[in-house]
C-alpha cells in the first residue's frame, strides 16, 4: 500500500497548557505513601492526619552540577488516515539547558535534517520555526508512507552526523469521540470528559500515544497516574474492544469548545520510552518509592563518536484523530 | 574437636536417632556420669529464656562450680557429671537467678524458672549476670543483634506502637532507606537479603501501612535475633542476615490478659495454661481503629472507605509425654485500603508452623513443617482491572543438636522448601472470569542439608560448618526464548540497554526442570579467649539467595512481587568476612564490642533505567545483572542493667554496587551499566550511623528513655540539564546516587507511670521537630505559564513532631 503524502506545516505551535496539574500521585497499580496519608488525613482520623501533615516537603535551593550542552531531538514522520492533509514529517531541535533555567530552550537553527525512506526518496527539512527549532519537510517529493516502511533521519549539526531508523507504526482508529459527564471524583474535579471507542486490532503489539488538542493547541496533563493514558499498549488485553476510555481525566472544556483526539500509532520500543518519558516526569513527586531518576536514552545516536549522546527520539506514526465540539446539552 | 573415638560415637547416636530409638540413643552414651537437662523458663510468662547460663556448683560457693552450659535457642540445656550432689543455679540478665539442689544418681530432668526482675530491683542486685551471646566474650557468636522485646518496650517509639524491627535500627549495622519503612538493610544489604523467620516460619513481607509499621505485634514478641554475619549453617536462603522473632509461649501458671490502646490501634493478648502447666497457649490481636470514624464523615466518599490493618498471633506449647514438645505457632496479618468505585488494595501474611522437639539425652531433636503465604490484590474499579499476586512457600525441616560434653556441640538436619511464586494475574473488577492475563507460577524445590559444629580447646572456641543447598525450578511453565540466549542486549550506540530478540517459547510440563542450581555455603567463626572478660572473634561466612523481591524503588512497597532464579537469573551469593573484639566492664555491667567487616555479592540485580516492572511477564529483558560490596566498622557499648540501662551504638560504614555486566571484548571489566559501569554507592549508604538509646528507671513507678540518630544523608540523584519533549520537561540525570541529601538526626522521647495494673505512656518523636529530608526531587512548578517550564527541587520529610499516648492494661 501506498499513499501519497501532501506536505504539511505539522503542528509547530508545540506550546502546553499545564494547567491541570494535580498533586495526588496514584497510578494504576501502585498506591504511594503519600496518597495513602493523604486519603487518610480526614479530621476523624486524627492520628492519619497527623502523620500527613507532619509528612510534607519543602522547596529548597540547590546548586546543581551542570554539564555540556546535548541535542534533543522530537522527530516524527506521520501518516494521518483522519487529515491526509497532516501527513508528513517534522523534527524539532534543541539543546539542553541548566536545570532552573527556566527561559525557552534554545533552538538549533543552523543544522542539516534529511529524512529518507526504504525507497531511498530523499526529504530535506527546512527551518520553519527558527524559535523551537523545528525543521518541516516542505518541498521535494514526499515520503512513501506505510505501516512497516522504515525510515532513516539523519541530523548534521556541530561537526556531528546524527542517526536514527525507524519502522513506521500501525496506528488505531477511533471507532467513536463524545463527551460525558462526570461527577467529582477522589483526586479530580468534576467536568466534562472527553471519551473514546476503539477496536484494538486481534494481533498484539499495537501501542497508541495520546495528543490532545483544545481549539488547536495541545494540551496534556503530566500528572502522576496519568502516563499509562498518555501511552497505552494492548499487552494484557489485544484485540480489546475498549470504550469510554479518557485519555485526559482533567481536561474540562467549556460548551463550544473544539477537542482534537489523536491517536499515534507506537512501535513497542517507543511506547516504552515514552511510558519512561511520562513516568518521569509524573514521577515529579519524588516519593521515597520511586524509581532512581535516571537520563532516558532515546533511539538516536551520535555517529561521529558517543559523545555527546543526544537525547530524544524519532518516531514513524500511523495517526488516527478525530475532533468534536461540546455541545451545550451536557453540562448540567 | 572431635577425636575418632567421639566421630564413631557420633555416628552411632546419628543413626540411632534416625531409627528413632531413644534406647539406642542411650546405649552409646558414656555410662560412669549421668545427666541434668531440662529447660529454663521464664515465671512470669512461661517462656522459654534462650541463652541462661545454667552453672553447676559444688555447692552455693560461686568458687566451686563445675560446669557452666547455655541454654540453646528452645530454653533447653544438657550435661554430664560424675554422680553427686549438685547446685544447679540459672541466670540471666534482667531475671533474677534460680537454682534447685540435685542429688544426680541416674539421669534427671531439672527445669528452672526464673522471676523477672523489676527495673528499679535490678540496680540493686551484685551479683554478675551472664551477657547475651552476642556481648558475650565466651561465645564464639558474633555479629549478632539480640534483645528482648519487654526490655525495649518502654523506648520512645512513633505513634507509641513499639515495633521490634525498628528497635534494630537503633544498633549499628542495621539502617533503613526512610523514615516510613520497616524494611531493614543489614551491612549493605537489600532489604529482600534479610531472611525473617517468625518462630519457625518465613515471613515475606512484614510491613504494614505501606512500610510505616512492622508486622511484629510486640505483644505477641518476645525475643529478637538478628544475624548481621557469622550465620549459623541452620539458614539459608538469604544473602545479608537472618531475623528471627520468636513468640511468646503463654503462661503455663495461670489465665493472664493485657489490653492497650493507643493513637494508631487497639490490642488485646490472653493467655494460660493447657491442663495442669503441660502446655500453655498464647492469642494476641491488633487493630487499627481509625476507620471506625469513617463512618461520621459527611462525604460519602470517604464513608464507604476502609482503611486499616490488623494482626493476629497464636502459639500453644504442649508436652506430650513420650512424645515430645508440641510448638504451634500462628500469624496473620493485613492491610486493606479501599476508596469506594475507585480503587481497593489489600495484602497480608500468613504463616503457621508446627514443630514437635524431644530430648533423648544429649541429642535434642525438632522437626518441624511450617507454610507461609503473602499475597496483595489491587482493584482499580475505574478501570475495571484487579491484578493479584503471591508467594506461598512450604518447608519442613528436621534439625539437631547433640551435645557432646568436652567435645562441643554439633548440629546437623535436612531441610526442604517448596516455593510456588504466582507473579501476577489481572482480572477484570466487574467479571473475575473476563479478559485474565496471567504471567505463569513459577515453582521450585530447594533441599538443603547443613552440618555444623562448634567445640572448644582451651581459650579458643571454634563453630564451623557446611549447609549444601539446591534450587530446581521446575514446570509447568512457558518460558520466553531468546536469541543467543540473552534477553537483555546493550546498544553500544545508543547507550542503553535494550530487550533482545525473541525467539520463540520453550514449553515445560509438571515436574520437568527448568533450571537447576546448587552450592556450598561454608560457614566458621573462631574466638580467642584473651582474659576472662574479652576476647577476640573471627567469622565468616557464605550464603546463597534464589529468591528476590522485584523492586525498583529504594525501599520495596507491599506491592512489589517475588521472583526467582531461573533460566536468565542466577542466584546471589554472598561472602562476609568479620574480625571483632568484645569485652566487658564491671561485673557485667556494661559490654563493648567492635567489629569490623567486609562482604562483597554476586548474583544481585538491578533494572534497566526507567523499566516498568509492574505487572511484567518478562522481567529478564529489564534486569542488569550486578554486585555489591561493602565495608564498615562497628561499635556498640551497651549497658545492661542498673538505674541507666541502654546502649550507644556507631558505624563507619560504604555500600555499594556495580553493574555487572558481561565484557563482550574481553578488555577487562566493562563500562556498560549505571555510572559507566563504576561502583556506585547503595540508595542505604550511610557513611556515619550514630545512634544512643537511654532506658530510666528511677524507680518502680516511673520510667524514662531517650533515643537520639545521627546519620549521614542518603545517596540521591541530582540533574544537571534539562529539557523539553513531548510536552514535558525532563532532567538529563548526573551520576546515580552521586550526591548526598541533608544529615539525619533526630531525638525521641518517652515517659511511663504505672498506676496498680495499669501504665501509661506518653511519647514525643522527633522531639525538636528536625525537618529529615527522605528525599528530593526535581520538577516542574505547577503553575507555570503554558509553554514555559519553571522548575524547582523539594525535599520530603514524613515525620514532624510526632506525639502519642497509650495505655496498658495486664489482669
Amino acid at each position: 500500500m501506498r499513499t501519497d503524502a501532501e506536505s504539511s506545516t505539522g503542528p509547530s505551535g508545540l506550546t502546553v497548557i499545564a494547567n491541570f496539574r494535580e498533586r495526588f500521585n496514584f497510578r494504576v497499580m501502585y498506591v504511594s505513601r503519600e496518597r495513602f496519608l493523604r486519603l487518610s488525613g480526614v479530621p476523624a482520623l486524627a492520628v492519619f492526619a497527623a502523620l500527613a501533615a507532619s509528612g510534607c516537603e519543602r522547596i529548597v535551593d540547590v546548586e546543581l552540577p551542570s554539564a555540556e550542552p546535548r541535542l534533543v531531538v522530537e522527530g516524527r514522520v506521520e501518516l494521518n488516515r483522519s487529515v491526509p492533509g497532516n501527513s508528513g514529517a517534522w523534527v524539532r531541535l534543541t539543546v539542553t539547558g541548566d536545570y532552573f533555567d527556566s527561559s525557552p530552550a534554545t533552538p538549533v537553527t543552523d543544522a542539516e535534517v534529511r529524512i529518507t525512506d526504504q525507497e531511498e526518496t530523499l526529504a530535506e527539512l527546512s527551518l520553519v520555526d527558527p524559535a523551537e527549532g523545528v525543521y518541516v519537510h516542505l518541498d521535494g517529493p514526499p515520503l512513501a508512507m506505510a505501516p512497516g516502511y522504515t525510515y532513516q533521519l539523519e541530523i548534521r549539526w556541530d561537526g556531528d552526523t546524527y542517526l536514527s531508523d525507524v519502522e513506521m507504526a500501525m496506528g488505531t482508529p477511533i471507532d467513536s469521540l463524545y463527551f460525558e459527564w462526570e461527577e467529582e471524583f477522589i483526586g479530580r474535579p468534576a467536568g466534562l470528559r472527553v471519551k473514546v471507542d476503539y477496536t484494538d486490532p486481534p494481533e498484539p503489539g499495537h501501542s497508541i500515544l495520546y495528543e490532545l488538542f483544545l481549539n488547536g493547541e495541545p494540551v496534556i496533563s503530566p500528572v502522576p497516574g496519568n502516563e499509562f493514558r498518555l501511552v497505552r499498549s494492548d499487552r494484557y488485553r489485544p484485540g480489546e474492544e475498549v470504550t469510554g476510555f479518557a485519555p485526559d481525566p482533567l481536561l474540562d472544556p467549556d460548551v463550544g469548545d473544539r477537542v482534537t483526539v489523536r491517536q499515534v500509532g507506537l512501535t513497542t520500543t517507543l511506547h516504552d520510552y515514552m511510558l519512561a518519558v511520562f513516568e518521569q516526569n509524573a514521577l515529579g513527586l519524588g516519593n521515597p518509592y520511586s524509581i532512581p531518576s535516571a537520563t532516558i536514552q532515546g533511539n538516536v545516536v551520535n555517529s561521529t563518536s558517543v559523545n555527546p549522546r543526544p537525547l530524544g527520539y524519532f518516531g514513524a506514526h500511523e495517526v488516527f484523530e478525530a475532533t468534536v465540539v461540546v455541545p451545550d446539552t451536557l453540562i448540567p | 574437636m572431635p577425636s575418632p573415638g567421639t566421630a564413631a560415637r557420633l555416628v552411632a547416636v546419628l543413626f540411632a536417632t534416625f531409627a528413632g530409638s531413644e534406647a539406642a540413643v542411650q546405649a552409646v552414651q558414656e555410662s560412669a556420669e549421668a545427666r541434668i537437662s531440662g529447660y529454663v523458663r521464664s515465671a512470669e510468662t512461661s517462656d522459654v529464656i534462650r541463652g541462661a547460663a545454667v552453672s553447676v556448683s559444688r555447692s552455693e560457693l560461686p568458687d566451686s562450680v563445675v560446669a557452666i552450659v547455655s541454654t540453646n535457642r528452645f530454653g533447653y540445656y544438657s550435661l554430664s557429671l560424675p554422680p553427686g550432689v549438685y547446685w544447679v543455679e540459672a541466670v540471666r540478665i534482667g531475671f533474677a537467678p534460680s537454682g534447685a539442689q540435685v542429688q544426680l544418681d541416674a539421669d534427671q530432668t531439672v527445669d528452672l524458672v526464673l522471676s523477672r526482675r523489676s527495673l528499679a530491683a535490678a540496680g540493686l542486685t551484685v551479683r554478675a549476670d551472664r551477657l547475651p551471646a552476642d556481648m558475650n566474650p565466651a561465645s564464639a557468636e558474633m555479629s549478632t543483634v539480640r534483645f528482648s522485646v519487654p526490655d525495649v518496650e518502654r523506648l520512645p517509639v512513633v505513634l507509641g506502637e513499639t515495633d521490634p524491627v525498628r528497635t534494630l535500627t537503633l544498633f549499628p549495622g542495621v539502617s533503613t532507606a526512610n523514615d516510613g519503612t520497616s524494611a531493614i538493610n543489614v551491612r549493605g544489604g537489600r532489604a529482600d537479603e534479610n531472611l525473617i523467620v517468625l518462630d519457625n516460619s518465613q515471613v515475606f513481607n512484614p510491613a504494614h501501612a505501606i512500610g510505616f509499621f512492622s508486622t511484629f505485634n510486640s505483644d505477641a514478641i518476645d525475643d529478637v535475633v538478628l544475624h548481621k554475619g557469622a550465620i549459623p549453617a541452620r539458614f539459608g536462603g538469604r544473602t545479608a542476615s537472618v531475623l528471627e522473632v520468636f513468640q511468646r509461649e503463654g503462661n503455663r501458671d495461670r489465665f493472664a490478659s493485657a489490653a492497650s490502646i493507643g493513637l494508631l490501634s487497639a490490642r488485646a493478648s490472653f493467655e494460660g495454661p493447657i491442663g495442669s502447666g503441660e502446655g500453655s497457649w498464647l492469642v494476641a490481636g491488633r487493630r487499627t481503629y481509625g476507620d471506625a470514624f469513617l463512618v461520621f464523615s459527611s462525604d460519602p466518599d470517604l464513608k464507604k472507605s476502609k482503611v486499616y490493618f490488623y494482626d493476629l498471633n497464636l502459639r500453644s506449647n504442649l508436652d506430650v509425654p513420650g512424645v515430645g514438645t508440641f510448638l504451634v505457632s500462628g500469624f496473620v496479618g493485613r492491610d486493606r485500603l479501599a476508596l469506594p468505585d475507585f480503587l481497593g488494595t489489600s495484602w497480608g501474611n500468613a504463616a503457621g508452623s508446627v514443630r514437635v522437639n524431644r530430648a533423648f539425652g544429649p541429642l535434642f531433636s525438632n522437626f518441624t513443617v511450617s507454610y507461609s503465604n503473602y499475597d496483595y490484590y489491587v482493584e482499580v474499579t475505574s478501570v475495571d482491572r484487579t491484578v493479584i499476586s503471591r508467594i506461598a512457600t512450604f518447608n519442613a525441616k528436621l534439625d539437631q543438636t547433640l551435645e557432646l560434653e568436652e567435645a562441643g556441640t554439633l548440629e546437623f538436619g535436612l531441610h526442604a522448601e517448596r516455593h510456588a511464586i504466582h507473579p501476577g494475574r489481572l482480572e477484570s473488577t466487574a467479571d473475575p472470569t473476563l479478559n485474565q492475563f496471567v504471567i505463569d507460577p513459577r515453582r521450585a524445590m530447594t533441599p538443603a542439608a547443613y552440618v555444623e559444629h562448634e567445640a572448644s580447646v582451651g581459650p579458643l572456641t571454634v563453630r564451623y560448618g557446611l549447609r549444601a543447598s539446591m534450587f530446581v525450578r521446575t514446570g509447568p511453565e512457558t518460558v520466553q526464548q531468546y536469541e543467543n540466549g540473552r534477553p537483555l542486549v546493550y546498544s553500544e550506540e545508543r547507550g542503553r540497554f535494550e530487550p533482545g530478540v525473541e525467539s520463540g517459547m520453550a514449553e515445560y510440563k509438571s515436574g520437568d526442570v527448568i533450571s537447576s542450581y546448587w552450592g556450598l555455603e561454608p560457614r566458621a567463626s573462631v574466638r580467642l579467649g584473651l582474659t576472662t572478660v574479652s576476647s577476640l572473634k573471627l567469622g565468616y561466612s557464605r550464603l546463597r539467595q534464589e529468591l528476590r523481591l522485584v523492586s525498583n524503588s529504594n525501599s520495596p512497597s507491599p506491592l512489589d512481587t517475588w521472583d526467582m532464579v531461573g533460566p536468565y537469573l542466577e542466584p546471589a551469593v554472598s561472602d562476609q568476612l568479620a574480625l571483632g573484639y568484645v569485652t566487658t566492664g564491671a561485673g557485667g555491667r556494661y559490654s563493648f564490642s567492635a567489629e569490623a567487616y567486609g562482604r562483597a555479592a554476586t548474583g544481585q540485580t538491578d533494572f534497566t533505567p526507567g523499566a516498568d516492572i509492574s505487572f511484567n511477564e518478562q522481567l529478564e529483558t529489564v534486569t542488569v545483572p550486578s554486585e555489591s560490596r561493602s565495608w564498615g566498622i562497628e561499635l556498640l557499648l551497651r549497658k545492661h542493667r542498673g538505674e541507666i540501662s541502654g546502649w550507644i551504638g556507631y558505624s563507619l560504614a560504604r555500600s555499594e554496587l556495580r553493574t555487572d555486566w558481561p565484557d563482550d571484548s574481553g578488555a577487562g571489566d566493562s563500562d556498560i551499566g549505571i555510572n559507566g559501569g563504576d561502583w556506585y554507592p547503595s540508595p542505604y549508604d550511610r557513611t556515619h550511623d550514630l545512634a544512643a538509646a537511654v532506658i530510666w528507671s528511677p524507680d518502680g513507678l516511673w520510667g524514662l528513655s531517650a533515643n537520639f540518630v545521627f546519620a549521614t544523608g542518603l545517596p540521591t540523584t541530582f540533574p544537571v540539564a534539562r529539557y523539553e519533549l513531548l510536552g514535558v520537561l525532563l532532567g538529563d540525570y548526573g551520576p546515580r546516587n552521586g550526591y548526598r541529601l541533608p544529615d539525619y538526626h533526630r531525638l525521641d522521647v518517652s515517659a511511663t507511670r504505672k498506676f496498680g495494673r495499669g501504665e501509661l505512656r506518653f511519647g514525643v518523636f522527633n522531639a525538636y521537630n528536625r525537618f529529615n529530608a527522605q528525599s528530593m526531587y526535581f520538577r516542574q512548578v505547577e503553575e507555570s505559564s503554558p509553554g514555559v517550564f519553571e522548575t524547582e527541587a523539594a525535599e520530603f520529610s514524613l515525620f514532624g513532631i510526632v506525639p502519642s499516648v497509650s495505655y496498658r492494661w495486664s489482669f
